[in-house]
C-alpha cells in the first residue's frame, strides 16, 4: 500500500534545527493526529514536505507515493498528490477563489483536455453548498477580508476540489467557533476514504472529536515522542504537555 | 533641418525642408489655418533645440529610444483609422479628420488654437501637428435615448514608417459616451511607429467614460499625447492598458477648468522583454471645488522598465480642491526596473491633497501559497498579476471587454 513516509528528517531555519532525525509513516486510509506545544516544529514538518523554500532540508527523506518530496517544487508536490490546508491561508488581492481553483485544476489537467466550466462551476458550487459557503465568494478576492473561519473553510473547499491524494491539515481549528468546525469536519469526513491518508496537526483535542484519527502522535523539540491511538489525545487534554515533559526528562 | 548630432545618417527624410515643403504642397486643399498650423509646427520645431538629458521632464528615460531615427518615411494611409460605425447624425458625428477638413471644416475651427499636454515630448508634438495625415473627430450634442458606444480602432504603420494621428473629441454639455480606442499592428512583426495626439474637450455636466488598449506589435513605438479640458461638473474616468509597443511616451493632462469638474485617470502597463513605458502625467485644478484622482499601476517582467511622473498642480484660485495620486510597480523579476516621480504644486491654501508611489517585488508567501496549489510559477505570477490590475481592470463596465483584456495580460506571461 502507498505510505507518506518520512525519514530521519532535518529541517532548519536560518541554521537553526527545528525538526531533528524526524519519521513519520502514515498509510493511505489512515488519519494521524500531530500534537505538541507551540514550537515543537509541527508547522515546520507541514511547510517543509510542501517545499516552502524558507525551510532548509538538511537530512531525510520524504516520499509519497514513490515520489521523493525533497528533490521537488512545491507546484510539482501538489500535483503529486499532497495538499497543504494553511494555517494562515495568504490573502491575494484581485484574485478571485473561482479563477484561482480553476488554474490549480487546470494545472493537473492534460493539454489536449478541454476544460469543462459548466461542470466545473457544478462541482464548485456543489461544495460550496456542503462547507456552507456563500456562492457569492466565487467573486471574492481570495482570503482577502475574509473572517478566520471563512478561511478555514475555503482551503476545505479547494481540498475537496482538488481531490488529493493526501491531506495535509495545519491547525484547520484554530480561528473557527464550534458551528464552522463542525462544518469543516464534516467536509474532512466525507473525503475519509481507503485511498487517501491524512495528516491533522492541532493543539487540542476538540477537532479529534470530530476527525477521530486512526493514531496520535505527540511531537516535542522537533521529534515524536509518543505515539497511539485517539485515547492519547485525551490523555494530553486531560494532562497537559508537561506530563510528556516530566516523562521525557526522566 | 534637424539632424540627428549623434548619428545624422540616419536622420528621417521627412526632417527635411525638402520633405517638408513636397508635403505642405500636396495638403494645400486643406483650409488656411491649418496650412498655417503645420507651417508654425515645422518652424517651431526648427527652433526647438533636441531636449537635453538633463530635462526634468525625461528624467529616467532612456531617450534616444523615443526618437524618430528609428524611420524611414511617414505612412500616410487612410487606413490607420476605422470605426465600428462611422456616424453622421446632427446628435454626434464621428469622422475621420480628413473628411471633416472637406465637409464640415467649421466643427473644428479651433482645432490650430488647442495646446497640450506638454509635458515634455515637444517634438513628437510638434511633429504631429506638422505631419498628421489621419485621426478622428467626434461631437457628441444631443441627448441621447441609449447610451452611446463608440469604438476607434487605430493601426500602427509597416517596418520603419511612423504615421501620425491628430483627434478631437468634444462632449457638449450634459452628453454622455463611451469611447473605446484601440492601438493594434498590422501584424506581430511590424516596427512602425504611431504618434497619436488627441484633445478632449468636456462640456458642462458631459460624461466621458474612456478606454485606450494599447496592444500594438512588440517592436512598435508609440506617443501618445492626451489633453483633457473638464468643464463645469463634468466627469472623465480615463482608463489606459498599456502592453504592447517597444517603447512608450505617454503623457495625459487633465485640466479642471471650472468647478465641479472631476477627473478619473487609471492605468495599468504589463511589461516583458525590453519594453519601456515612459508616463508624464498632470492633474492641473484650476478652479475651485474641483476633484481629481490618479492610479497608475505596473507589473514588469524580465528587462520591462517604466517611469511615472506625476504631477498635481493646484492654482491659488482652486480652493476646496481634492486631488489624489498613487502610483504602484510591481517587479517580478531582478532586472526590472520602475521610476517613480510624483509631484505636488499647490499654491492653494484650503485643499487635500495626497500622493504616493510604492515598488515592491512579488510577495514570495503568495507565490508559494499558488504553487502548492500545485499551479506552475508562470501563471501564479500571471494570476497574482492580473491581481494587481484587477484595481484598474474593474473600473471598466464592459464584460466583453474586460474579459478581453485580461486575456491579453494572460498571454504577456507565456
Amino acid at each position: 500500500m502507498s505510505t507518506l513516509k518520512v525519514q530521519n528528517l532535518s529541517v532548519y531555519i536560518e541554521d537553526k534545527p527545528i525538526l531533528n532525525d524526524f519519521s513519520l509513516e502514515i498509510p493511505y486510509g489512515e488519519v494521524h493526529a500531530i500534537m505538541g506545544p507551540n514550537g515543537s516544529g509541527k508547522s515546520t514538518l507541514s511547510k517543509a514536505l510542501a517545499a516552502h523554500p524558507n525551510y532548509d532540508i538538511r537530512n531525510g527523506t520524504a516520499e509519497l507515493d514513490g515520489h521523493n518530496l525533497i528533490d521537488m517544487e512545491p507546484d510539482e508536490i501538489s500535483r503529486a498528490g499532497l495538499f497543504l490546508a494553511f494555517q494562515y491561508p495568504i490573502e491575494v488581492p484581485g484574485v478571485t477563489i473561482a479563477n484561482f481553483i480553476r488554474a490549480a485544476i487546470q494545472a493537473r489537467m492534460e493539454e489536449s483536455k478541454l476544460f469543462k466550466a459548466v461542470d466545473y462551476y457544478k462541482k464548485l458550487y456543489q461544495k460550496m453548498d456542503d462547507l456552507g459557503i456563500d456562492r457569492k465568494f466565487t467573486a471574492r478576492s481570495l482570503n482577502d477580508g475574509f473572517s478566520g473561519g471563512e478561511k478555514k473553510r475555503c482551503e476545505i473547499l479547494q481540498m475537496a476540489m482538488l481531490d488529493p491524494k493526501f491531506c495535509i491539515l495545519d491547525e484547520t481549528d484554530s480561528g473557527l467557533d464550534i458551528d464552522a468546525l463542525r462544518v469543516v469536519s464534516a467536509g474532512v469526513n466525507s473525503m475519509r476514504s481507503s485511498n487517501r491518508g491524512f495528516l491533522v496537526i492541532t493543539h487540542y483535542q476538540r477537532l479529534l472529536d470530530y476527525i477521530v484519527p486512526d493514531k496520535v502522535h505527540v511531537m516535542w523539540e522537533g521529534k515524536i515522542v509518543r505515539s497511539g491511538d485517539k485515547d492519547l489525545a485525551s490523555e494530553l487534554e486531560s494532562k497537559g504537555y508537561d506530563w510528556i515533559k516530566e516523562e521525557l526528562a526522566a | 533641418m534637424i539632424i540627428d548630432k549623434k548619428n545624422p545618417a540616419t536622420t528621417p527624410a521627412f526632417f527635411s525642408e525638402d520633405y517638408f515643403e513636397s508635403f505642405a504642397s500636396n495638403h494645400s486643399w486643406e483650409p488656411g489655418w491649418l496650412v498655417d498650423l503645420r507651417k508654425e509646427s515645422w518652424a517651431t520645431l526648427q527652433e526647438d533645440e533636441l531636449v537635453s538629458l538633463k530635462d526634468e521632464r525625461w528624467r529616467f528615460s532612456p531617450k534616444s529610444r523615443l526618437s524618430y531615427s528609428h524611420f524611414k518615411s511617414i505612412s500616410e494611409s487612410s487606413n490607420s483609422i476605422n470605426f465600428d460605425h462611422a456616424s453622421g447624425s446632427p446628435q454626434n458625428i464621428l469622422n475621420t479628420i480628413d473628411n471633416i477638413l472637406l465637409d464640415n471644416s467649421d466643427l473644428i475651427a479651433d482645432f490650430a488654437e488647442i495646446q497640450g499636454p506638454n509635458l515634455g515630448a515637444t517634438q513628437s508634438y510638434h511633429l504631429t501637428n506638422t505631419y498628421f495625415t489621419n485621426g478622428f473627430f467626434l461631437k457628441v450634442s444631443g441627448n441621447q435615448n441609449q447610451k452611446l458606444h463608440l469604438l476607434v480602432n487605430h493601426t500602427c504603420p509597416e517596418e520603419r514608417f511612423v504615421t501620425f494621428h491628430k483627434n478631437y473629441v468634444i462632449l457638449d454639455d450634459f452628453t454622455e459616451v463611451t469611447l473605446v480606442e484601440n492601438f493594434i499592428s498590422e501584424d506581430d512583426f511590424s516596427r512602425g511607429g504611431l504618434s497619436n495626439l488627441t484633445h478632449f474637450k468636456i462640456g458642462k455636466g458631459a460624461k466621458l467614460n474612456r478606454i485606450l488598449i494599447q496592444n500594438m506589435a512588440e517592436g512598435t513605438s508609440f506617443h501618445n499625447l492626451e489633453n483633457f479640458d473638464l468643464h463645469a461638473d463634468s466627469l472623465v474616468v480615463n482608463v489606459q492598458c498599456h502592453l504592447g509597443a517597444n517603447q512608450s511616451r505617454i503623457e495625459t493632462k487633465g485640466n479642471l477648468r471650472e468647478p465641479g469638474a472631476n477627473f478619473e485617470n487609471f492605468s495599468f502597463v504589463s511589461g516583458r522583454g525590453e519594453q519601456l513605458f515612459d508616463q508624464r502625467t498632470e492633474q492641473y485644478h484650476f478652479a475651485p471645488h474641483c476633484s481629481s484622482n490618479l492610479l497608475a499601476k505596473n507589473v514588469l517582467q524580465d528587462e520591462a522598465k517604466s517611469i511615472f511622473a506625476g504631477l498635481i498642480k493646484v492654482d491659488p484660485k482652486a480652493q476646496q480642491t481634492n486631488a489624489l495620486q498613487t502610483n504602484r510597480n510591481l517587479l517580478l523579476s531582478r532586472d526590472a526596473e520602475a521610476d517613480s516621480l510624483p509631484g505636488l504644486e499647490i499654491l492653494a491654501n484650503d485643499v487635500r491633497c495626497t500622493h504616493g508611489a510604492t515598488t515592491s517585488r512579488l510577495n514570495q508567501e503568495e507565490l508559494f501559497y499558488l504553487l502548492s496549489r500545485g499551479i506552475e510559477k508562470k501563471s501564479a505570477e500571471s494570476l497574482i498579476s492580473l491581481g494587481f490590475l484587477e484595481e484598474i481592470i474593474g473600473k471598466i463596465q464592459d464584460d466583453e471587454l474586460t474579459k478581453r483584456i485580461r486575456e491579453m495580460v494572460f498571454t504577456h506571461f507565456k
